[in-house]
């Protein structure tokens, strides 16, 4: 009916002048006609109104989260990499790398488990055969299996959790960006035990976070990088904090060397704060907590991540290109060991196994970041996609 | 070829104008809110898309917000955290800061943020909601790259009291209730609007987004609001008009965290609160020939951000305690001049003054600040032949100590029937950085520079009306090149910073049409919405493995479409209400999947409620279901929806 409506309008041969406005009725009462059989039909035909509602009816299939359970098994020598994502974008994720196929699976732990991984994923530590997902915005750490990545457990109801090392199965330490203390913390249980207060001090600035761990003898290290300067020395018979040390302003990473020296990257600040300083690398000596070096760096880039070899002789940094140096030297490197070209490198990882070095460009950290890999002679063997921003790499 | 013409025929049938319009017929009973008709097209809209929102829809939802309007009513896209949280629009792929919203000519835009949460603005303080498409801002008080939405308050010179009181009750312990008591006499009209709007806000969802997640309910997801809105309108005589309009508000709302967290209930706790108080008084001079409007208008916003967590053995701990405060003054003089019956000419002059102070006491750190801008606007409108309007208007404005860049427009349309126009536009605009991208701490940029934009739309708009119906479209296509758009990116320091990026160019189509039909004593409107929109970053690339070249933005769908529709019979009346809209990605590089993007969803509304009109009073009784299919959805990443929920609504009318 409605087509031969159409046909009537289209046969008058009045049809060419129908835009004039004399012609105008001549379309309108066409137009009436077909209104009022649609409004008819809408109105008070049965058949148009079931119509109607298994209409509305197919748009309540709606496709809702689809997370289809993928099973892994991974014997191999692996490599984790932390996608941390965006704060407050809930996009972090988990890639594993196989070294030997050179394959890559990304977001192993949403496909493992059906679930989003969380908002911003700081850290990843292995302990025995599980790994330790730090969740940072998420308040939590999940554990899941080194192999298959099925979930294990989580320990929750912390505030902004950034590491977390081990000191015995029953023991971990987790550090926190807000809360101004460092949580104790029994895996075994996945309960808090105690928290260590590091607000002893009151100044400008003073954050008192707690961000990369590292043990030496009994003493555990940390440094306080958001808004502060300090790397902070807690007792692990007594679980006090027993001093401070000041360096640069935002120490971002810390390492042990061979010879038990600290050593500690720091950022400088933010630009066009008043917080904001020199950046550059600091020597410590854990024996006494003294400086032993400071050296500055170049304050136009960025210094992202600082990593040690397995040996712990040689030190691998980035300041918008990859630097390395050996502990013993006097001096930082003038020229780059390789060069960044146009990337936005932000991680680095060493392979315990080979010394094959892991570097990620977090590109314009909105999006999927790609990972090179470089062979002992500077040669990329190896490029790969993974999640947002990747920020570390763990070997399995 | 029959079938061609047929579909051509078809389509033109489709296109029309969403205009307020006169569907009741003048026999009628009507005490609704009387709509204006304009019985001819102003000069000074030549060439330029703009909507009037239908007075009913407004009418319907009079106890909302701007965000739920525009998101159902229009093809302004809304991106909103939930029900009384942030949300903010963008017009045809531009940014939320291209989007501007004015009441009574004062913008309601953050100058620190450059945008406006529309959550924040009740449409119980407006009469009229007009939204300008592109260029056609050009003409206004506030000119916008991406469009401008303004709200307007107005009086009818009725004489007595009129009094309207809207409570409503709903789920998740939702209540809103409003008064307007509006009085006066052909020479002096009062307008007073007093309103409180609540709610727990504390659905409950299936949480899948963490393990073992079970059936939660939403938490720290509360709003408040509470305020009072006077109007006084002084017709000194025929041709001299002064009003005065005062809105002053307090809100508060939780912030609510996203489904992944599991801090644990005393953690992670997030409130804001604002304050804010609006001014306008205008003068206005109507002579023969002439009009003549003089303008001063204030916006005092003052916000405070808080985030805390409990520590054992400590208490509860700040994180961020962050105040904003900000004063805004906006003058304009403007003057509009016959040159007989078809030719304008007009002249505006602005002069604005910004003062942001913001301020986060744990960081210790922030800015203060003050920006002047201003300028001049000249526009010259004719209908050379009888079929066909022209425009021009050149704009050249300054900053500080500096100019932006020369503004040259030009509008035309042309009518092939009365009924059926053509329209186009050509246009360069600019956008000024916020204050928070030149100076927030951390990330603000100082070297930012204006971003540049050259846009052109067209289209087609078709009023079709008989003695039983009316049907109104318009289609139109845009394109628009941006360039030095300003975008945040995150940084390796953590925190977010903006660069002007190359270029960003938007283009895409908009259909609107709103049909009104009056048989057989059943009335029925329905307004449609479709929108199209491309936004694309052109720019070189950040690096070499940047994937971000050619892709749509983040959170811009390419479809999005919303129909309300309402039948009546015999003071019995049903609505419909229906919205979708397509895939979202949220990276730079548009990335499909569970962790990246927003799948895409459909919104089916629906509301029953019966008229009574008793002598001078006016009762109106709706129940309306929301969510009707219990949809889970979502608008942003991990922030859950509300599903299946009701309200009930009582309107009261008095004259």
């Amino acid at each position: 009916m409605v087509t031969n409506y159409k046909l009537q309008i289209i046969n008058n041969k009045k049809i060419t002048n129908i835009f004039s406005i004399n012609k105008f009725e001549i379309w309108n009462s066409g137009i009436v006609y077909y209104l009022k059989f649609v409004i008819y039909n809408l109105l008070f035909s049965f058949r148009t109104g079931v119509f109607i509602i298994l209409l509305l009816f197919l748009n309540s299939c709606m496709k809702d989260d689809m997370r289809p359970i993928k099973e892994f098994n991974t014997s191999n020598k692996g490599v984790f990499v932390v996608c941390e994502g965006n704060f407050m974008y809930g996009n972090a994720s988990l890639s594993y790398y196989d070294k030997q196929y050179k394959t890559v699976e990304n977001t192993v732990f949403l496909k493992a488990n059906g679930i989003p991984l969380g908002d911003v994923a700081q850290s990843l530590t292995i302990y025995d055969s599980t790994a330790y997902i730090v969740v940072n915005n998420s308040g939590k750490i999940y554990m899941i299996d080194v192999n298959n990545f099925v979930y294990k457990g989580k320990i929750t109801g912390l505030v902004s959790p950034r590491y977390m090392q081990f000191i015995s199965p029953s023991k971990a330490y987790v550090t926190d960006m807000y809360s101004k203390c460092i949580y104790t913390v029994n895996p075994q249980t996945s309960s808090i035990i105690n928290t260590i207060d590091i607000a002893t001090e009151s100044e400008q600035y003073y954050r008192h976070s707690s961000e990369e761990i590292v043990f030496c003898d009994k003493y555990m290290f940390t440094n306080s990088w958001s808004y502060n300067d300090k790397i902070l020395v807690i007792d692990t018979e007594t679980d006090k904090l027993i001093d401070t040390i000041t360096v640069f302003k935002q120490p971002r990473k810390i390492i042990l060397d061979k010879n038990k020296k600290l050593w500690v990257l720091c950022d400088g600040g933010y630009d066009n704060s008043p917080y904001q300083d020199k950046s550059g690398i600091v020597k410590i000596n854990t024996g006494n907590f003294q400086i032993e070096k400071m050296f500055e760096l170049n304050n136009s880039s960025i210094s992202s991540d600082m990593k040690i070899n397995f040996n712990g002789d040689t030190i691998y940094y980035i300041d918008r290109h990859i630097y390395r140096f050996h502990v013993n030297d006097n001096e930082l490197p003038t020229t780059e060991y390789i060069n960044s070209g146009n990337k936005n490198l932000y991680a680095l990882g060493i392979d315990p196994y080979n010394s094959d070095l892991y570097v990620s460009d977090a590109i314009d950290f909105m999006q999927s970041g790609v990972i090179y890999r470089y062979n002992a002679n500077k040669e990329c063997v190896d490029t790969f996609e993974v999640g947002i921003i990747p920020n570390s790499f763990v070997f399995k | 070829m029959n079938k061609i013409i047929s579909i051509i025929l078809f389509l033109l049938l489709v296109l029309n104008h969403l205009y307020s319009q006169d569907f009741f017929p003048p026999d009628s009973v009507n005490i609704l809110k009387e709509v204006p008709i304009h019985a001819k097209r102003k000069l000074d809209l030549t060439g330029s898309k703009v909507i009037k929102l239908d007075s009913l829809v407004i009418e319907q939802k009079s106890k909302e917000n701007l965000s739920e309007l525009l998101s159902e009513n229009s093809t302004v896209f809304i991106k909103s955290h939930g029900k009384g949280s942030l949300a903010t629009a963008s017009f045809r792929g531009t940014n939320a800061s291209h989007t501007k919203v004015s009441w009574n000519n004062v913008n309601l835009n953050s100058p620190a943020m450059g945008t406006v949460d529309l959550s924040q603005i009740p449409l119980i303080i407006t009469d009229d909601v007009t939204i300008y498409h592109g260029a056609a801002s050009l003409n206004r008080n506030n000119n916008a790259l991406g469009g401008l939405i303004e709200l307007n308050t107005k009086t009818d010179w009725k004489k007595g009291i009129r009094l309207k009181l809207i409570s409503a009750a709903g789920s998740f312990s939702t209540f809103d209730e409003l008064l307007e008591i509006k009085a006066g006499n052909k020479k002096i009209q009062s307008a007073s609007k007093i309103y409180y709007n609540y709610s727990k806000n504390d659905f409950s969802f299936y949480n899948n987004d963490i393990t073992d997640g079970n059936k939660e309910k939403r938490k720290n997801a509360d709003y408040s609001k509470k305020g009072f809105e006077q109007e006084l309108f002084f017709r000194i005589n025929s041709s001299n008009i002064i009003s005065v309009k005062g809105w002053i508000q307090d809100s508060d709302r939780g912030v609510p965290g996203l489904t992944t967290n599991e801090s644990g209930l005393n953690n992670n706790i997030n409130r804001e609160k604002y304050h804010m108080l609006v001014y306008s008084a205008e003068y206005l001079n109507i002579q023969e020939k002439s009009r003549f409007e003089l303008h001063h208008g204030g916006n005092y916003h003052n916000s405070d951000y808080l985030s805390k967590n409990f520590i054992n053995g400590v208490g509860y701990l700040k994180v961020i305690d962050s105040e904003g405060k900000s004063f805004s003054a906006y003058n304009s003089a403007s003057y509009k001049y016959n040159l007989g019956k078809q030719t304008e000419i007009s002249a505006r002059l602005n002069f604005n003054v910004y003062d942001v102070n913001s301020f986060e006491k744990i960081r210790a750190e922030g800015y203060d600040t003050t920006r002047y801008e201003g300028g001049l606007t000249i526009s010259l409108y004719t209908s050379i032949i009888k079929k066909l309007r022209l425009g021009i208007l050149v704009k050249q404005d300054f900053y500080n100590k500096k100019l932006t860049p020369f503004v040259p427009s030009f509008f035309s349309e042309y009518y092939i029937t009365q009924h059926l126009i053509l329209k186009a536009s050509v246009a360069r605009n600019y956008n000024l950085p916020g204050l928070n991208d030149l100076y927030y701490v951390p990330g603000g940029n100082p070297d930012l520079l204006p971003e540049k934009g050259f846009s052109t739309d067209g289209g087609i708009q078709s009023v079709i009306s008989g003695k039983k119906y009316n049907l109104r479209s318009e289609i139109s296509i845009n394109y628009s090149n941006i360039k030095d758009w300003i975008l945040w990116r995150p940084t390796a320091m953590g925190y977010w910073t903006p660069d002007n990026i190359e270029k960003v160019i938007a283009y895409g189509t908009d259909i609107n049409f709103n049909l009104n039909i009056n048989f057989a004593k059943i009335r029925l409107n329905a307004v449609a919405n479709y929108s199209y929109t491309r936004s694309k970053n052109m720019s070189e690339k950040f690096g070499e493995n940047d994937n971000s070249i050619g892709k749509q933005l983040p959170y811009i769908p390419v479809h999005s479409a919303n129909l309300f529709s309402q039948i009546e019979f015999r003071k019995f009346f049903f609505s419909y209400q229906w919205n979708y809209y397509s895939e979202r990605y949220t990276t730079s590089a548009a990335e499909p999947g569970l962790l990246t993007s927003i799948y895409p969803y459909f919104m089916n509304n629906i509301g029953i409620g019966k008229e009574l009109i008793y002598k001078d009073y006016f009762f109106r009784l709706s129940f309306n279901i929301y969510n009707l299919f219990n949809e889970s959805y979502r608008s942003v990443l991990w922030q859950p929806m509300p599903g299946i929920n009701y309200s009930v609504q009582l309107t009261i009318k008095f004259r």
